[in-house]
């Protein structure tokens, strides 16, 4: 989150003898600067925030301030420590009563330097592992880059009842990822690296964890610039890294892309993907359906309930034009919902791509050097598949077309689909599945069919339609406001005083 | 010294003090009772005043000026105890330990090598953190030592002074075990059953029915006093040492304190408990308010007005989430597996429409319609809830009952 500064206030006199608490009050004396707020996760869930603070400076080093607080704000435990001049927290994950945090070091000469750091919910700390530096040296693609990588490669779980898995995307040529597991006391259990063959490259992304298998979804290319791919699901076993299963996805005239995982309330696996044609080039492949499945995390196999061709079985929900674009444009689907009555909803967007004004003179200008594509984000939908898995409605959720500069012309629609899903362009937040998993939100942002640019909170009844909930915040001079991922039913709005330099953090029910 | 009165001038100005006749009263005669009886001491001129806080507690701030808070009096059963509190404070006072404390803690912070040190740290950019931790360190155990034997010492002579005044200090020392044991009224969960007091209102049960399935941190039971002072409102962790010292006793009687509200003393009882609900309504601490209410029901406290200030509770809550300040009022920062963290959850979770339910039940649960109590329950039902015209029924109001006591409520919480 933003650097903001906030202040320590210092004792006063207010000093009375009483049979109880005799509390310090403190003034200004000493700026505090909040470095970083983290949510800290569990299965993907908020379960507490992590504050971090820079107290103080030397030359060579900083003391830093950790808060851990509970899902409600609360206080529950805290540390001090020191650490290098220029230290951010970067992700928090808990699991069995220990927190592990990433740690992310700008201040190298040479690159940057990664370590996370496990404590227990008091702030005891309970172990450190560093990250090699020699790996995340300069190399071809450099700091800057990798540090763009690493937001689309790089990941942090919990794995339940083991401990956390943290991957980096790797700095070889090759490309690949460097896994490390760490146990719940804190130590190292194992690591490993995952790359390609010399002059080859893969990309790995965490998918996600189960208590046996650490999934990833790998794409192997002939080289940087190769514009196709081979796409496998790979599991690595949570107790010593080995590869369980490296599963290819190209299926019967189909390449499957693995867009998420999710856990049933029967403890049985969704795994979702994206479809297109084995014969398209990867990346300016046109998606033309989305499977859902069931995936056995021990072997890799997939049992698909259904694939979802756009024209053939959601031809009659969806008005399409072609197999792969429907009028409304492409399809980006964000998240499945199981429904309490077994049936099931997509939530999605459509997006097209489309040529800006602006970028079209510029490139004129700039004598075809710029770029005049931008992509057009529309409406949002909400596709219903009954217990049968067939496609029974698409209910649209009209909202203001956002347009989203292109860095290429050429850019395909899958790999559109991707840098806009990475950016955070599309008005799709996140899934709330509320305190028991029964409530289904959907929170986005953007113009829906209001005036006013913002977030809603989209509860989708079971059986039809939505409600929408529309989070007001009066405007105030010298206020920001920040709307956030909160515990489950909740989204925390946070208020920065930029005059006084101070933060309110409220938390709203979404529904 | 300007600082404390300003402090102190602050807890005026915020309301944090009212003026009570029964309970200042009641302060008053025992207190005039210990100083007829202990007539070698020089008590100065003793002022008390009502707190309105809802944690037990009485405190000294010099010059003859003593705190009595409205939570004490919950938990105070017969005059032995209120004496034992009052006498503690007014020793502070003739053995002038707050005086000597101040004049000590001036002379640190005016020192001019205080000072320049505290200047230092000011212009330094470096390891400013550091070096004002350590300033303050040495200032910090100083107090925290001298606060140890000072309550020794006012807790000695507190003694000498009930038992000149024919007060039983036997008796009035269970009081010092029942602070021991303050922190119940938050935390235990012997206070009420959540899902038995709702289970007759009608609101979607799911909340205590089903099983959820996200634990955040919440759930986790680490240490106390790792926040606020509300993880324990105990700060004196010695009241079992204290209680043998005064009493000379070995074993401790058992206390049941806490969790429910013995008859003895009532009237005072009922007072404060009165005080602090509105007290907590007034200051938007809904949670809280509300899980007072329920304690007073528990305990046979009058319905009517417990259903009222109930009402009026989910009426503001109602209003606090159309306006997104719903966790601000709900939030008492409560711990893991206590009942009050249990309402706070489910306070926290309450659909809207239930909330409008809860305000409506709980209106007609309380007293008989067309009193003031109701109109004005219902004139904020009307306003927070049904958004009718809040000016109008304001107006209405007010032209009934032209001098209402629920005038300066309706200028707070009227929308």
């Amino acid at each position: 989150m933003r650097k903001l500064k906030t202040t320590l206030t210092l004792l006063s006199a207010l000093i009375s003898f009483c049979a109880f608490a005799q509390s310090k009050e403190f003034e200004n004396v000493i700026d505090v600067e909040v470095r970083n707020t983290v949510e800290i996760t569990n299965n993907k869930q908020i379960v507490g925030y992590a504050f971090f603070y820079k107290m103080d400076k030397t030359k060579k080093a900083a003391t830093y301030r950790l808060a851990i607080l509970d899902e409600n704000l609360k206080e529950i435990g805290s540390n001090e420590f020191e650490g290098p001049k220029d230290l951010q927290l970067r992700r928090a994950v808990y699991e069995s009563n220990q927190i592990l945090l990433s740690f992310f070091d700008r201040d190298k000469k040479d690159g940057y330097a990664r370590f996370v750091k496990i404590f227990d919910l008091k702030g005891k700390e309970k172990g450190l592992i560093a990250y090699d530096p020699d790996k995340v040296k300069k190399g071809m693609y450099g700091a800057a880059m990798a540090d763009q990588m690493e937001a689309m490669f790089e990941g942090t779980d919990n794995v339940e009842g083991k401990g956390f898995v943290t991957v980096y995307q790797s700095k070889a040529k090759t490309g690949g990822v460097d896994i490390q597991m760490i146990g719940l006391n804190g130590k190292l259990a194992w690591e490993k690296s995952i790359s390609a063959d010399k002059g080859d490259r893969s990309d790995l992304y965490l998918l996600g964890t189960t208590a046996n298998t650490i999934l990833f979804f790998e794409m192997d290319r002939s080289g940087i610039m190769d514009r196709d791919a081979t796409i496998f699901l790979v599991g690595l076993s949570v107790t010593d890294g080995k590869e369980l299963f490296k599963k290819a996805m190209d299926i019967k005239g189909l390449t499957y892309e693995p867009m998420l995982i999710k856990k049933n309330d029967d403890g049985k696996l969704k795994i979702v993907s994206s479809m297109a044609d084995v014969s398209d080039k990867f990346f300016t492949a046109k998606p033309n359906g989305i499977s859902i499945g069931e995936l056995n995390d021990q072997t890799g196999e997939i049992n698909t309930l259904k694939d979802f061709n756009f024209l053939n079985d959601l031809g009659n929900v969806l008005d399409m034009k072609n197999e792969n674009k429907s009028e409304d444009g492409y399809i980006k689907a964000h998240d499945i919902l199981m429904m309490p009555d077994g049936s099931m909803v997509m939530v999605g967007e459509f997006f097209r791509k489309t040529v800006s004004g602006g970028g079209m003179a510029m490139k004129i200008l700039s004598q075809g050097q710029a770029s005049a594509a931008q992509a057009t984000i529309g409406d949002m939908f909400l596709l219903r598949i009954n217990n049968n898995m067939k496609a029974t409605a698409l209910e649209k959720i009209e909202k203001d077309k956002e347009r989203v500069y292109m860095p290429t012309d050429g850019i395909p629609i899958g790999l559109m689909a991707r840098l806009l899903t990475y950016q955070h362009e599309f008005g799709y937040m996140y899934t709330d599945e509320g305190m028991t998993g029964i409530k289904k939100t959907i929170l986005a942002r953007g113009s829906f069919g209001e005036e006013t640019y913002g977030t809603v909170a989209l509860s989708i009844n079971e059986k039809k339609g939505y409600t929408k909930k529309r989070f007001n915040l009066e405007k105030e001079k010298n206020v920001k406001y920040f709307i956030a991922r909160a515990k489950p039913g909740y989204v925390m709005i946070m208020k920065y005083f930029s005059k006084d330099k101070k933060i309110a953090v409220n938390l709203e029910k979404v529904s | 010294m300007t600082d404390r009165n300003t402090a102190l001038m602050q807890l005026f100005k915020n309301d944090a003090v009212i003026y009570d006749t029964l309970l200042l009263n009641k302060c008053n005669s025992i207190a005039n009772r210990i100083i007829a009886a202990n007539k070698n001491y020089a008590f100065d001129s003793i002022q008390f005043y009502i707190n309105r806080s809802d944690v037990p507690n009485a405190a000294c701030y010099g010059e003859g000026t003593i705190m009595v808070n409205l939570g004490l009096f919950l938990w105070i059963d017969n005059d032995d105890e209120l004496a034992l509190v009052l006498a503690h404070e007014m020793s502070h006072q003739v053995l002038q330990h707050l005086q000597s404390r101040m004049e000590k803690n001036i002379a640190t912070l005016t020192s001019e090598g205080f000072k320049e040190e505290l200047k230092d740290i000011k212009k330094s950019k470096e390891g400013r953190y550091e070096r004002f931790r350590k300033l303050m360190k040495n200032f910090s155990v100083e107090t925290g030592r001298h606060s140890t034997f000072k309550e020794s010492e006012a807790d000695s002579l507190a003694t000498v002074f009930i038992l000149r005044a024919g007060f039983n200090k036997i008796n009035g020392a269970v009081i010092l075990l029942k602070l021991d044991q303050s922190d119940a009224i938050f935390t235990s969960p012997a206070l009420y059953s959540l899902k038995a007091f709702f289970e007759k209102a009608p609101v979607d049960q799911s909340f205590f029915v089903e099983k959820r399935k996200y634990n955040g941190l919440s759930s986790a039971t680490v240490t106390m006093n790792a926040d606020q002072d509300l993880d324990s409102v105990k700060t004196h962790p010695d009241c079992i040492k204290r209680y043998e010292a005064v009493t000379g006793l070995g074993p401790k009687p058992a206390i049941h304190c806490c969790t429910s509200l013995s008859p003895a003393n009532s009237a005072y009882k009922e007072k404060a408990m009165l005080e602090i609900v509105r007290n907590l309504y007034e200051k938007n601490a809904i949670g809280l308010c509300i899980h007072f209410c329920i304690f007073a029901l528990q305990n046979n406290y009058p319905a009517a007005i417990y259903n009222e200030f109930l009402s009026l509770c989910f009426s503001q809550l109602y209003w606090s989430d159309q306006h997104l300040q719903r966790f601000n009022t709900v939030n008492a920062k409560a711990s893991a597996e206590t009942t009050l963290k249990l309402l706070q959850d489910y306070l926290f979770d309450a659909g809207i429409t239930d909330l409008d339910k809860l305000s409506a039940y709980y209106l007609s649960n309380a007293g008989p319609a067309g009193t003031e109590d109701q109109d004005f329950t219902l004139l904020m039902r009307n306003t927070q809830v049904a958004s009718k015209e809040a000016v109008n029924a304001s107006a209405a109001f007010n032209r009934k009952y032209p001098n209402s006591k629920y005038q300066y409520l309706i200028k707070i919480k009227s929308p």
